[in-house]
């Protein structure tokens, strides 16, 4: 669904300069790790409107695990056009074993999974020696006249690989403006040569780790230089002076794309004219696009920044983000509604973007539908109800586009209510064969979007299995199952599982023995061996009530008693009653959404094993009567 | 494919050929749509299907280009979406092979998708200038398109014509697909100058086969007239085809027609025997510049690339051991399953990199230099298929391994996969027979794995004085395949083994987890770390799990019926051995029963002893067979029910007074 294609993303930039010998002792120390980029420089001269870049990389890979990363993939487009590409293999001291030949370049069309087509290409190599330790040099030249970003350098392979040294050089014109924006890097040096401004950045990057799970920023830790020139060209001529210059950009890009066929205005007159209440209106329309479209990825022309206009996704039914937002917003204009084509960083975790520093950050299309109290935030690419705002778009910064530019604002975040997660049930329970389960989910958020998922992937069979999964009961075997029908303007998902277990009760001797059904707090690292920001991006929310029927012919040996925990963090309740031949579980369980820090982080992890604690010890057995 | 062809004879030959007549056909047109398909809303042979091929019609033919021929191709499809679920199927993408001089181009295609709007049924046309072309690799491009205006109930086509001198490439025809196939027919007309083979897979028993001579005037070519001979394959109502797991490829499975060029005739009146005979076949490899005269050229050049003098002084097994370790340490696997040589001994010593044609053959020839009676072994792998051992073609093989023979046995090695020891081939080579490439002899080797694969998983477990907690240090030693599939799924990262032992709810940490002969090619492979796991108590008694999480939860033969083989690749045994340290003031009042089983499939025991406070636990089981018939797959599918609850069960202990 994310169209990376708006945003930068990660690169590891490099220079023309000879490369400097590198002493016998550093490489030693590098030889401790798996692979090290020991050198990378980034040259970019900003020159008659054009940007050329040169980029230039030395790495060293000390380890057959690391060999992987002697495949390299230079990306290169119609817009951005790749010059001089070399590289070559040497031993360790520098020398050159051999360089590569034009004949192991393969060239091809860099299409990602999740699109149909894309007219970006790669040129793709490998250079690998069967001696350890060995480096892969390698350096090209891309030259556009057509961007937005100068550079957004992370002089960084991955999170576990260091870099010894890292060079950046921005060259322009005395007049040139550029925004810069860095961090983890000591300040720039600045000259100025033959009516040039030249700014030199160095760097390494030594604290290496492993990516943590809901980790809050992906380069956290790593130096980064970002620039945006003010004045640019893409397609036409724009400003990133502010968000409001750069919305005007936005929002002239997508001038003269919303030209509906005769059928879709006589289609939309009809709505109007059926529907008096405008979010009514706005409704239907929406629905439609959900309806008539389906989520198709295709960058062509303008390296996907342009959406493609609403007649074709009008004639073709199927679009990527832009298109359908630009569809659906052409829609709501000819029914006289507006709508402002928006721009976001998705995704479920990723940090949000910063609303202070005016440049791309975006790989997202909605659109906002403003109404009397609140606005709509509508993800044409989704299947959600009207008033729903997705895992994937909640709770962040956006970049409101219309006649009059842009502007900045916040899309609300999942509230508690929304997450909630219900479970009701019961489990009858045998001391002969497998205890026979109905247990009914009903649930919002996150994980009714997964159902959702699910429910609209091919293929009956891996579709039951993959739902059966949410119940989470040891050795569960669905028998049935029963998906109430979703109504569409509903958040929740309700699914009604009918099934048995044959481990969930099991004899010890005389007795029968229940333990509790998992709760699954997760799985967490201790706060010492955490090096990163946690973030948590939506509340979670369970409530259990499940009604266990004890077995003829015995009884609970006693009942574990209440427990009610609070933290800062989070909400614990758990208590067993009894009632005849039944006995109800009622529990409760709340984790705070947020960032966490190292601090923070210790008092959910404390919180969580405590958790843990009470519900090892919240086991019933029972013997005969 | 060499161009001046002449007329002289024809002979078609079919495996499993019946004359028969085909049904009615004239219904499955291009752009008219029957009442029948318009009101269709399930498929009634699978009530879950997502979507439904109404029909699918393919046929090929040649014309002639100057002096020689081109193949053409023609594809019709119509299909239903039944279910919002399957609109993904109207995305189409359609490889074709582009290298060197030979083509595949697209000369013509078109598609309509159907809705039926306010009771009007409304096409929408596939334009062409949405229809995209791709390079994928140097050796392939693809046409990529979406059908327009689908959704539930849409009913759309498509029809394209691939022109092509790729004349050894007559495209396979699926019957059987991902979804039903409510009619599927393939048509081949035939010219008397190119002899294919037709091999039918699958279940094809209600296949209705037609054969007849074209109507019409008769072709020429250089003033050689011929008539084309039609054949006809058509199968009706073919269901889904979904079991993706524990099998080869599914290649081998789903109900094809596979064609393969047996012998082609030259202008001059000569004619090359492409179907010739094994022994032939294994002659021209020898004579090969990529097969046989590579092994040679190996071995005349073996001194400059191993000490062949110091290696020849050592006994048979270290020669071998040290030319394959010579393989796996120098030379790196591209991932090209290949039974050739892709280029020189030199461009593989230059590169450092090759296809595993590439590699095995210069560990034949290096072999063959210090004197160890080596030879090519050359078979297909999984995702290939299977080869038909009635048919002599080159093309069934995609892979060549290393034979020798030492003190009268037979050993097959591979130097692409370094994780694995020097008499193990990977994986992905285990599948059926293997044939041995040397003059004057036709062997066929078995690649089945006879070894049982062994992880043996090993627990000291003392219990925190409160009896919640079990401490444990743990020991996870393999061998051969299970190693192997260890390394693979978790490279040399011990953040991904975190991650893994903690989703198991270990509570377990970075400093104490050790991971021994990762690079090893030859001794086992083990993982230790040290993990506590809260145990479930209720009042003054608490459940202990002997072996920890570390047993499978879930079994993984889910189906309620299986009509294909179970394909585990190798016979595989687990073992589990647990010492408990039972604190002061605790005793022990439930200790799993002991069990001991065994038949030709499947052994499995379980037994348990105590001794000063100690409980010790052992438990192992083996499937003894890599495969297994799809008529054991219940016997099986229990099999896993029993060691999963036996090895899930707990030891109780109760706190004294």
């Amino acid at each position: 669904m994310v169209d990376f294609k708006w945003f930068p993303g990660f690169r590891v930039f490099v220079v023309l300069h000879v490369l400097s010998i590198i002493s016998f002792q550093k490489i030693t120390i590098a030889q401790d790790e798996k692979a090290v980029l020991l050198y990378t420089s980034t040259e970019i001269e900003i020159r008659d409107g054009k940007m050329i870049s040169s980029y230039s990389f030395d790495l060293l890979i000390n380890d057959r695990s690391a060999d992987y990363l002697s495949k390299v993939v230079v990306p290169y487009s119609k817009l951005e056009k790749l010059n001089s590409l070399e590289a070559s293999l040497h031993r360790s001291d520098g020398s050159l074993i051999r360089k590569l030949t034009r004949k192991e370049i393969v060239d091809k069309n860099d299409i990602s999974n999740s699109s149909l087509y894309e007219d970006q290409f790669c040129k793709v190599f490998t250079l690998r020696n069967s001696t350890f330790p060995y480096r892969v040099k390698w350096s090209y030249i891309t030259e556009t006249s057509e961007f937005v970003t100068i550079c957004n350098w992370i002089p960084v392979i991955n999170s576990e690989i260091p870099t010894q040294k890292a060079k950046l050089r921005i060259i322009t014109p005395d007049d040139y403006k550029l925004r810069i924006k860095s961090s983890g890097i000591s300040d720039s040096s600045i000259v100025c040569i033959d009516h040039c401004t030249v700014q030199e950045w160095e760097c390494s990057f030594h604290n290496v780790y492993a990516e943590e799970s809901f980790q809050e920023d992906n380069v956290e830790n790593m130096p980064r230089v970002w620039a945006v020139p003010l004045k640019f060209h893409y397609d036409r001529d724009g400003r990133a002076d502010g968000w409001k210059e750069f919305g005007g950009w936005v929002n002239e890009l997508n001038y003269q794309l919303h030209w509906l066929p005769e059928t879709e205005k006589l289609y939309v007159a009809s709505v109007i004219e059926n529907n008096s209440s405008r979010k009514e209106q706005i409704r239907k329309l929406f629905y439609y696009v959900q309806d008539k479209t389906r989520y198709v990825n295709l960058t062509i022309e303008t390296g996907g920044k342009k959406p493609l206009p609403a007649n074709y996704v009008a004639e073709k039914g199927y679009g990527d983000c832009k298109a359908l937002t630009i569809y659906l917003k052409a829609l709501l204009q000819e029914a006289g509604i507006p709508g402002y084509y928006t721009l976001l960083k998705a995704g479920i975790v990723n940090k949000d973007i910063d609303d202070l520093f005016v440049a791309n950050q975006f790989n997202h299309a909605i659109l906002m539908v403003p109404l009397e109290s609140d606005s709509l935030w509508l993800d044409c690419t989704s299947n959600y109800p009207l008033s729903y705002t997705g895992s994937f778009i909640q709770n962040r910064y956006a970049l409101v586009v219309g006649d009059s530019g842009g502007s900045i604002a916040r899309i609300p975040a999942l509230s508690k209510q929304q997450v909630w997660k219900y479970r009701k049930g019961t489990i009858e329970l045998s001391a002969s064969g497998p205890a026979e389960i109905k247990l009914q989910i009903s649930t919002g958020g996150e994980e009714a979007e997964r159902i959702r998922y699910i429910c609209k992937k091919p293929g009956y069979n891996g579709k039951i299995k993959a739902l059966t999964d949410f119940v989470n009961i040891p050795s569960f075997v669905n028998d049935s199952l029963q998906i109430v029908e979703f109504n569409r303007d509903s958040e929740r998902n309700e699914i009604v599982f009918f099934g048995k277990s044959n481990t969930l009760v099991q004899f010890y001797g005389s007795e029968l023995v229940l333990p509790l059904i998992p709760l699954e707090p997760g799985f967490f690292a201790a706060p010492t061996e955490r090096t990163t920001r946690m973030k948590l991006p939506f509340p979670v929310c369970l409530t259990d009530t499940i009604s266990f029927i004890i077995p003829e012919g015995y009884q609970a040996a006693g009942l574990p008693g209440p427990r009610s925990e609070k933290s800062e963090s989070g909400i614990y309740e758990i208590s067993f009653t009894s009632k005849g031949d039944e006995i109800l579980l009622a529990r409760h369980f709340e984790v705070k959404a947020g960032v966490y820090s190292h601090d923070d982080y210790e008092n959910l992890y404390s919180f969580i094993m405590l958790v843990r604690r009470i519900e090892s010890a919240s086991t019933i057995t029972f013997s005969k009567l | 494919m060499k161009s001046g062809l002449k007329y002289l004879s024809a002979v078609l030959f079919m495996a499993l050929w019946i004359s028969d007549s085909i049904g009615q056909v004239n219904n499955y047109l291009y752009g008219s749509l029957s009442d029948e398909e318009i009101d269709l809303k399930i498929c009634d042979y699978d009530k879950n299907a997502d979507a439904v091929v109404l029909f699918d019609i393919g046929k090929t033919w040649f014309v002639p280009l100057g002096t020689g021929f081109e193949l053409m191709y023609e594809r019709t499809c119509r299909i239903k979406i039944l279910k919002e679920s399957g609109v993904n199927y109207a995305n189409k993408i359609i490889p074709l092979y582009n290298h060197d001089k030979i083509y595949e181009k697209i000369q013509k295609i078109e598609g309509n998708s159907w809705n039926m709007i306010d009771g009007k049924l409304v096409a929408s046309a596939l334009s062409e200038a949405s229809i995209y072309t791709s390079r994928e690799n140097e050796k392939w491009t693809s046409m990529r398109f979406a059908m327009p205006e689908v959704s539930e109930g849409t009913i759309f086509e498509f029809h394209f014509i691939i022109r092509s001198n790729y004349l050894m490439h007559l495209r396979d025809w699926d019957f059987q697909s991902d979804i039903p196939v409510n009619y599927s027919r393939f048509e081949a007309s035939m010219i008397p100058f190119y002899e294919y083979m037709f091999l039918l897979q699958g279940n094809y028993k209600n296949i209705e086969k037609n054969e007849f001579i074209a109507p019409g005037s008769e072709r020429a070519i250089q003033d050689v007239k011929f008539r084309d001979k039609v054949y006809q394959f058509t199968l009706r109502n073919i269901p889904a085809f979904r079991e993706t797991e524990f099998i080869t490829s599914k290649e081998d499975y789903i109900t094809k027609v596979n064609f393969q060029l047996s012998k082609y005739t030259m202008i001059d009146g000569s004619s090359v025997d492409v179907l010739t005979t094994w022994p032939r076949m294994i002659k021209d490899l020898l004579g090969y510049e990529s097969f046989g005269r590579y092994i040679k050229r190996t071995v005349a050049q073996a001194e400059k690339i191993i000490n062949t003098d110091s290696i020849s002084s050592l006994d048979e097994t270290a020669r071998l051991n040290a030319v394959i370790n010579t393989l796996k340490d120098r030379f790196n696997y591209n991932g090209v399953k290949s039974r050739y040589a892709s280029g020189t001994v030199q461009d593989l010593l230059k590169k450092k990199s090759g296809n595993s044609g590439d590699i095995n053959l210069l560990g034949i020839g290096l072999l063959q230099a210090v004197g160890v009676d080596a030879f090519p072994v050359i078979m297909s792998t999984r995702d290939h298929g299977r080869i038909r051992y009635d048919y002599p073609y080159s093309q069934f093989f995609n892979y060549v391994v290393i034979g020798v023979r030492i003190n009268d046995k037979t050993f097959l090695a591979d130097g692409t996969e370094p994780l694995l020891s020097s008499y193990k081939l990977p994986p992905r080579c285990i599948n059926d027979k293997g044939l041995v490439v040397r003059e004057d002899e036709v062997t066929w080797l078995d690649l089945s794995q006879k070894d049982v694969s062994m992880v043996l998983t090993t627990f000291e477990t003392k219990l925190s004085d409160d009896g919640m907690l079990s401490n444990s240090t743990v020991l996870i030693t393999s061998i051969s395949y299970e190693a192997l599939k260890i390394k693979k799924e978790f490279g040399d990262d011990k953040n991904k083994i975190l991650t893994y032992l903690r989703q198991k709810d270990y509570l377990v940490n970075e400093a104490d987890l050790r991971c021994v002969n990762y690079k090893s090619h030859s001794s086992p492979y083990s993982i230790s770390f040290i993990a506590s796991l809260e145990n479930i108590s209720s009042g003054n008694q608490f459940f202990v799990s002997p072996f920890l999480n570390q047993p499978i939860k879930e079994n993984p033969l889910k189906e309620e019926e299986r009509k294909i083989d179970i394909d585990f690749v190798y016979p595989l045994t687990q073992k589990f051995e647990s010492r408990i340290e039972i604190p002061l003031g605790y005793t022990v009042t439930y200790i799993p029963e002991k069990l001991s089983t065994e038949n030709e499939n499947f052994r499995f025991s379980y037994n348990s002893e105590i001794e000063d406070s100690v409980l010790t636990i052992k438990a192992s089981y083996t499937f003894i067979k890599g495969v297994y018939p799809a008529s054991e797959y219940k016997s099986i599918q229990s099999n896993y029910e029993e060691i999963i609850k036996k090895l899930n069960d707990k030891i109780v202990i109760r706190k004294i007074g």
